[in-house]
């Protein structure tokens, strides 16, 4: 499964990249379980990102060169913490318009009469 | 992150042992799936370890299939591009045509066994030279995968130099068309040099951003 939703999973298909660039941008720097919990807790539960949809996506995005690493030891253990690059803070800032451009366009096309303009 | 189980000495061994027995991944994929099980099992799980492993067992081998599959994707993608990047850049373009200028020389101008040896030499050199001479260290192969596969870019010259040996072999090489043959050598050698351009480039960036883990 891709990502778990409560409503329907298909619309939130192809924003994964966008909602971990989001979260890096506003928490400078996060391990895979913690952007798991912390979509969890912003969503109320209504959105979860399995770690099976998690991983290959920071692994895709750090190959990309989006993503630094950087590893620090807690506790008992290792943990691998990402963190956005230079480019990544650029290619987040254009993620983020798309999108705003995208539900700007189906507010038109699903509520004329309310658009956010 | 609330937890509502502590993971125990006794289970993180066991942990370890799980990990290294199944051979999941190299070093830094252990320690990014040794930190999500622990946090899981910490805040989701009953305290049977053993039981929460089997449960999980679908998303680990995941974990390291994905993974080594953006690897490979992300290798390939780059080398292509920096193989396009030989006729879409001015500075580049003079020597690449230069360069195919010189095989269309030599094809039109060698008799086929000079030229299936020339082949031979000037692919396998690029061959030998990225997995041999780019001193890459075996220990460090181990610890990232990322390292590991850095020189798996070389297999499609290494496939393409079966052809030539095929028409060596069974075939009078005069048939074969002296533009056909001077493309495909072009390309072998193209991708081979594009393969090792990122290779150099990916050891740098590798290196450096795992220093943590290499050294």
């Amino acid at each position: 499964m891709y990502i778990c939703v409560m409503g329907n999973q298909k619309l939130f298909k192809g924003s994964l990249q966008t909602i971990i660039l989001k979260l890096l941008a506003q928490n400078d720097k996060m391990y895979g379980y913690e952007i798991t919990q912390k979509v969890k807790e912003l969503t109320k539960g209504e959105l979860k990102i399995t770690e099976g949809a998690l991983y290959p996506a920071l692994h895709k995005l750090e190959a990309d060169g989006l993503l630094d690493v950087e590893v620090a030891k807690i506790g008992n253990r290792l943990r691998k913490y990402y963190k956005l690059t230079e480019h990544g803070t650029k290619e987040t800032a254009n993620k983020l318009a798309e999108m705003q451009e995208f539900l700007k366009t189906m507010q038109h096309l699903v509520n004329p009469k309310f658009s956010l303009e | 992150m609330e937890s509502k189980y502590q993971i125990t000495a006794k289970q993180l061994a066991f942990l370890d042992r799980f990990l290294k027995k199944y051979n999941f991944g190299s070093e830094d994929d252990k320690i990014e799936l040794k930190d999500h099980i622990i946090s899981d099992f910490e805040t989701n799980g009953n305290g049977n370890l053993s039981q929460y492993l089997s449960e999980e067992l679908g998303f680990i081998n995941k974990f390291i299939g994905s993974k080594l599959q953006v690897i490979h994707k992300t290798y390939r993608r780059k080398t292509i591009d920096e193989a396009i990047g030989f006729f879409t850049s001015i500075k580049k373009l003079p020597i690449t045509v230069a360069v195919f200028l010189t095989i269309y020389f030599l094809t039109i101008n060698l008799n086929g066994k000079t030229l299936i040896i020339l082949f031979y030499v000037s692919v396998l050199s690029f061959f030998t030279y990225s997995q041999f001479f780019l001193n890459i260290k075996k220990k460090d192969r181990k610890k990232l995968d990322r390292i590991e596969y850095l020189g798996q870019e070389m297999w499609l010259p290494y496939i393409m130099l079966v052809f030539p040996l095929h028409i060596a072999t069974t075939t009078d090489f005069d048939f074969i068309n002296s533009v056909f043959f001077s493309v495909y050598w072009f390309v072998a050698i193209a991708y081979s040099f594009a393969a090792i351009r990122v290779m150099k480039k990916e050891k740098k960036i590798i290196y450096n951003k795992y220093k943590h883990l290499l050294n």
